[in-house]
């Protein structure tokens, strides 16, 4: 699969938020974006999973060359894509076992077993309580049991292509770093990755072989590298990158 | 209108207004001439549901199992004399005024430390059911309300005893249904009221004493409907405990209203009520929640919430999120709504299965 966004430019209650945005994404690929608060990352993610609330003013997001400007965001998500929320919503009544289903069920799997494997398998990798599949989804999560959920989500779903938006905030080292390898190993398994954040630590525990670090700023890609970007980051903050 | 007082010793002037029903411990109840359906309708019904019942009634006729056990099933043609007759019998504990169009009493009782289940398929109107257990007796009523139908439920649960009721009406014809209780010393009632009708009207109380327990659930489901209902609990002693909780959901322009009132008295010390009401509209209906909550007695808990709000859109983008299309996602979290109420009916697998198919209707799923 084959994300490309060309030239992208949206806005939110007419702010520009968005000026030009350009990115490809395979599969099998990760992409770390970083970059200071407000400089469209989250924005960036909505977009591209057609959210409401984010209008495009220009440009194209394609996949395999087709545009999906016009789908659906349930469309999207049936081609293959995926969106760690930030703040995960809490539905009320909804158990998550039931919602995993529901949601397995309409991007084509049914089987009640195998989902059932795979949703304690990933348990198991992630470290969590099974106890969580019987609760309402998000409802009563700690932080970190609502990024993990999260995670469990991309894990039993398998999509193609995930937009993990800040993954890592709010976890402890040890969550880091187990989300970290739940994500390189999924991406060693051919899934293409945008990982957006803040911080480099969860760099440390993902698989950096394929990856690329992009920097945002005032909503425009200004500058792409390897890890060594995300270290001098790190060390000099995000100073030098933001472009008047 | 001339009404029927069987209540001993009360006697006192009715108000003018209609629908002001509870002047304390009396009960003001208006009905109207409607259809009575036939008796081989009902049954066809119960068939092609493959629902057994019990009693099967149009308010006129009366198809009764001849094999229901550890209950004694009585049927009456009502008159003023043996309404009054009969509040001897029922040990003067009800509290309702009935209008003089009631035309058929049934009886259900349950002698002490006997247990009962009953289903009844109902229809018609000016049916008044008496239902009383026994101390520590056991009475499980479900009533299926059919067509257009008012009905009247006067319950007594003495000492010790549990009492549920489940009423479920089965079509979006009119209603006016009642139920009144008094609830003896340590005695519980579960009462689960799933309303769906074009017009409806439920006016209901329950009179708690000393160490009782009511839990009320209500569920309505509105198309193009008017539906209003109320219900009112009076804890009288120490101990006493009341749970009303009710979600509706609205749609095709209805007006929904619901009014959840509770009253601790004095000397109803340590006793325990929550109130919570929720609606959700899926277009320009408009849903009312009222709860209201008075106490007289400084120990006490109490508390209640209400909201009442669009179908969130946070939620169904989440939702979509994950692939599921737009009215499958909104058909997942009013379930996730009303499923913890479903699950409170007995007949909670055929409820479920109806809840499921208005609410395919209702969002085109």
């Amino acid at each position: 699969m084959l994300l490309e966004i060309k030239d992208l430019y949206a806005e939110i209650d007419g702010k520009e938020i968005l000026n030009g945005i350009n990115l490809s994404v395979k599969s099998g690929e990760l992409h770390v974006i970083m970059g200071p608060n407000g400089s469209g990352k989250t924005t960036l993610a909505k977009a591209i999973m057609g959210l409401s609330g984010v209008k495009i003013r220009k440009g194209d997001i394609l996949v395999d060359g087709k545009s999906i400007l016009e789908l659906r965001t349930d469309e999207r998500a049936k081609l293959g894509l995926f969106l760690q929320y930030q703040t995960p919503v809490e539905i009320e009544g909804v158990s998550f076992l039931s919602f995993l289903n529901n949601a397995k069920s309409a991007l084509g799997g049914s089987d009640i077993k195998e989902l059932m494997q795979s949703v304690k398998e990933g348990i198991k990798e992630l470290a969590m309580s099974e106890e969580v599949i019987k609760r309402p989804v998000n409802l009563g999560f700690s932080g970190g049991e609502k990024k993990k959920s999260e995670i469990l989500q991309m894990l039993v779903l398998k999509p193609k292509i995930a937009i993990l938006d800040e993954p890592d905030s709010g976890l402890d080292v040890d969550a880091v770093r187990i989300i970290g390898k739940a994500i390189s190993k999924s991406v060693s398994n051919g899934m293409g990755c945008i990982v957006i954040t803040h911080y480099t630590r969860i760099l440390s525990s993902l698989e950096f072989k394929n990856g690329t670090v992009h920097i945002l700023s005032r909503g425009k890609i200004v500058e792409s590298g390897g890890k060594e970007l995300a270290e001098k980051i790190e060390k000099e903050g995000y100073a030098s990158f933001v472009k008047e | 209108m001339k009404y029927l007082d069987i209540v001993k010793g009360l006697d006192k002037e009715l108000p003018e207004e209609p629908d002001l029903l509870y002047v304390r411990n009396s009960v003001r109840i208006e009905l109207k001439k409607s259809a009575r359906p036939s008796i081989d309708e009902m049954q066809n019904f119960a068939k092609e549901n493959k629902l057994a019942f019990d009693i099967i009634t149009n308010g006129s006729e009366f198809i009764v199992n001849e094999w229901i056990k550890n209950a004694r099933i009585e049927i009456h043609d009502i008159e003023d004399e043996l309404a009054y007759e009969f509040k001897t019998r029922a040990e003067s504990r009800y509290i309702g005024f009935t209008m003089a169009n009631i035309e058929k009493l049934l009886l259900i009782s349950v002698e002490r430390k006997n247990k009962a289940s009953l289903r009844l398929l109902m229809g018609g109107e000016g049916l008044l059911v008496i239902a009383k257990a026994d101390e520590q007796a056991g009475l499980s009523l479900e009533e299926f309300l059919y067509g257009d139908n008012s009905i009247i439920n006067e319950i007594s649960a003495e000492k010790g005893s549990k009492v549920g009721l489940d009423i479920i009406q089965l079509s979006n014809k009119r209603s006016l249904n009642f139920y009144n209780a008094v609830l003896s010393e340590r005695s519980e009632l579960n009462v689960n009221n799933f309303l769906c009708n074009r017009e409806a009207k439920s006016r209901n109380k329950i009179v708690g004493y000393a160490s009782s327990k009511v839990m009320i659930n209500n569920i309505i489901i509105g198309k193009n409907s008017t539906i209003d209902i109320a219900d009112l609990v009076n804890s009288k002693g120490p101990e006493a405990k009341s749970f009303l909780n009710s979600s509706a959901v609205g749609s095709h322009g209805s007006t929904i209203s619901m009014k959840e009132n509770s009253s601790i008295e004095k000397g109803a010390y340590r006793s325990e009520s929550v109130i919570s009401t929720k609606g959700i509209s899926l277009d320009n209906s408009k849903i009312e929640a009222i709860p209201s909550m008075g106490t007289e007695e400084n120990e006490v808990k109490a508390s209640h919430a209400a909201a009442v709000s669009p179908i969130s859109t946070e939620a169904i983008e989440y939702l979509m999120s994950r692939g599921i299309s737009k009215s499958d996602s909104k058909k997942l979290i009013l379930m996730g709504m009303l499923d913890k109420h479903i699950m409170r009916f007995s007949s909670n697998e055929y409820l479920k299965t109806r809840i499921d198919s208005m609410l395919n209707e209702l969002l085109g799923v």
